[in-house]
């Protein structure tokens, strides 16, 4: 039986859209602007952290310890929360199918 | 001797100009006649700064390029967050466009050789000789020919 999650076009744009709203949500939370944590990861403009925030890029799996910390959530849970909203697939089998 | 005074350019803030517009469109007619870029959309950062996002081909249309306006600047960085170029000339921006989306192409194609190359020499080297084993042998390097399309 195939169990796969349908991933059309428009689910996976939505997808990195409600990561993107989630990670607002955070940094807002933190109290801080965009510049603000662009400066924290050390970025030299802040247009990634927009481009993020806007549903149109992913938190590079390299920098999510960083932004996590940045952005006050324990990097598990937030590497865990990404996962969902950029391979829902990969995180129902790792998270939600009992072995 | 006279110092000409040039005169100094306003930062720019706000929605993109038909003419930037334009001459990105430009740059990408290729990349999007090729299948290599799907569309843009635009957006903005929460300082009013307009970003334009090229999206890669469907289903996943991933962000391959972000130019965004910083005040008078144009910055150009891929997916990633990684700046590609910055500069205050669109038509230079828009020829970098051009290069790294050429680049792009040339670094698919590169990974896709080197997968044919691995695939044809795990067929050349197990598959070849199983097909005279039977079938049941071929069922144990599949899942290895798999991994690598």
């Amino acid at each position: 039986m195939n169990t796969q999650v349908a991933k059309g076009p428009d689910e996976t744009k939505l997808r990195r859209r409600d990561a993107g709203a989630w990670l607002k949500a955070l940094r807002q939370r933190a109290g801080y602007s965009q510049i603000q944590l662009a400066e924290r990861l050390g970025y030299k403009y802040y247009t990634f952290i927009a481009q993020v925030e806007n549903g149109h890029g992913r938190v590079p799996t390299d920098g999510m310890e960083a932004w996590s910390l940045a952005l006050g959530e324990p990097p598990a849970t937030f590497a865990r929360r990404l996962l969902s909203y950029y391979d829902p697939e990969l995180h129902r089998l790792l998270f939600e199918v009992k072995s | 001797m006279t110092v000409l005074q040039f005169s100094r350019r306003e930062p720019e803030h706000g929605a993109w100009h038909r003419s930037e517009m334009q001459r990105v469109a430009d740059a990408c007619a290729e990349p999007i006649a090729r299948g290599e870029v799907s569309g843009w959309e635009t957006g903005m950062t929460e300082a009013g700064d307009p970003q334009l996002y090229l999206l890669g081909p469907a289903p996943e249309r991933e962000c391959v390029i972000c130019l965004s306006r910083l005040g008078g600047n144009y910055v150009l960085e891929d997916g990633q967050g990684r700046i590609l170029f910055e500069h205050d000339a669109i038509d230079v921006l828009a020829e970098q466009v051009r290069g790294s989306l050429r680049r792009k192409t040339k670094a698919i194609v590169a990974r896709a050789t080197i997968a044919w190359m691995a695939f044809k020499e795990v067929f050349e080297e197990k598959v070849e000789p199983a097909l005279a084993e039977p079938v049941e042998i071929v069922s144990l390097v599949a899942p290895e020919l798999v991994a690598l399309i």
